[in-house]
């Protein structure tokens, strides 16, 4: 007879713990850490001159025991309002638990034109937390005392009134003209717990 | 005595062996193959007509053993300074580009006046290491061709000089002007090795 361990391995020793990708259409989760549920989004967000939390983005996680670093990405699409919306000028942070990290911070524009917004892409707000600190850095995503549930969460703004932006919704799709209704691109959240 | 699985687990099957991500702050982060130090970026990057390396995206890894696939993922952010900003980036192993992984990047060209462009650009690309031969540029590289630390990083560089940008800035973010002192934001990397 041979070792009990022949027969049943350890564990692989990969240090991922958990991941979870999901599209946000109000989808459950079940992981170690526990069962999480994306927000489901159903059609475009108008963007304002403050900042608002962009649908889709917030999850309330506690990472697994055992997590030293916790990466998280939210895709999304950005749309310039109308179409005199220029260049789609607006602003993003990251939030966690109530306080922004910031030097996340990021911002974005297609060029301007002086009649036409037509500038559409895919936007990537992300961050690897590091909670393997000795004191809390938040700012900095540094963390030496996230155990429990803390809510992660994208915020955006336009520039100002001239420069308004639509999130997760599509205009021209298809041949559609600048009147046509947005056509809906569900955002895309990451999360992965590395030991 | 309770069951010998709930001793001995079964191993797990899922094929990740190890997962490197970072935010380039200079942190340093040990893994099943090693020890690295993930690069500090401390400021935005103007870059010209010359090819350069792109601060914050380059990494001496080498895979654990068994690994078959390596993939090489780099998240930052970019503007346009002149005009549309057109620019191209690629990503580089052991000092050959990678052509398959080659991208470019332009905000719409709007005459010399406007340069308002600016978004997140992701790299990313996979190496195959399950072939008997090495062709660097097609990012295939033999099991025995990897076994020490290899540089895997971007490189990028403008159109011309008409056409100029920068990494990592924000230059209107929160509604600053075209003249504020950008404030820059740090990239990503991610390394995953799959069995």
């Amino acid at each position: 007879m041979g070792n009990f361990s022949e027969k049943f391995a350890a564990a692989s020793g990969n240090n991922l713990i958990e991941e979870i990708k999901a599209c946000c259409d109000g989808s459950s989760y079940s992981v170690n850490s526990g069962t999480y549920t994306t927000e489901n989004i159903t059609g475009a967000q108008a963007s304002t001159a403050s900042h608002v939390k962009i649908n889709g983005s917030a999850i309330t996680y506690t990472p697994p025991a055992g997590t030293k670093y916790l990466l998280y990405n939210f895709r999304f699409l950005i749309n310039p309002l109308s179409n005199n919306s220029h260049s789609g000028h607006s602003s993003y942070k990251l939030h966690v638990g109530g306080t922004e990290i910031t030097a996340a911070r990021k911002h974005f524009s297609t060029n301007y034109h002086s009649s036409y917004g037509h500038g559409i892409q895919l936007f990537d707000m992300g961050f690897v937390f590091d909670l393997t600190a000795a004191t809390n850095d938040v700012a900095n995503g540094k963390f030496s005392d996230w155990t429990d549930a803390r809510e992660i969460k994208v915020t955006g703004r336009h520039y100002n009134s001239t420069y308004t932006v639509n999130w997760h919704g599509n205009k021209w799709r298809d041949g559609t003209t600048a009147t046509g209704a947005y056509v809906l691109t569900r955002p895309i959240l990451t999360l992965k717990a590395i030991k | 005595m309770g069951n010998l699985t709930d001793l001995f687990p079964a191993a797990t099957s899922n094929n990740i062996l190890e997962v490197l991500a970072g935010t380039c702050d200079g942190r340093s982060v040990s893994v099943g193959s090693g020890a690295y130090t993930f690069p500090n970026v401390t400021g935005i990057q103007n870059i010209s007509t010359s090819v350069v390396n792109v601060t914050g995206s380059s990494i001496d890894y080498v895979p654990p053993e068994g690994t078959k696939y390596v993939s090489y993922k780099f998240n930052t952010k970019y503007e346009a300074t002149s005009a549309g900003g057109i620019m191209g980036i690629n990503i580089v192993y052991d000092n050959t580009v990678i052509t398959q992984a080659a991208r470019g990047f332009s905000g719409n060209y709007m005459g010399g006046t406007s340069h308002d462009a600016e978004t997140t650009i992701s790299m990313e690309f996979v190496f195959d290491l399950t072939v008997p031969t090495t062709n660097k540029a097609a990012g295939q590289i033999a099991p025995a061709d990897w076994t020490a630390a290899k540089t895997i990083k971007c490189t990028a560089r403008s159109y011309s000089s008409t056409y100029l940008g920068r990494f990592h800035g924000n230059t209107y973010f929160d509604g600053a002007s075209a003249s504020s002192s950008a404030p820059y934001v740090k990239p990503n990397l991610t390394i995953t090795a799959y069995s």
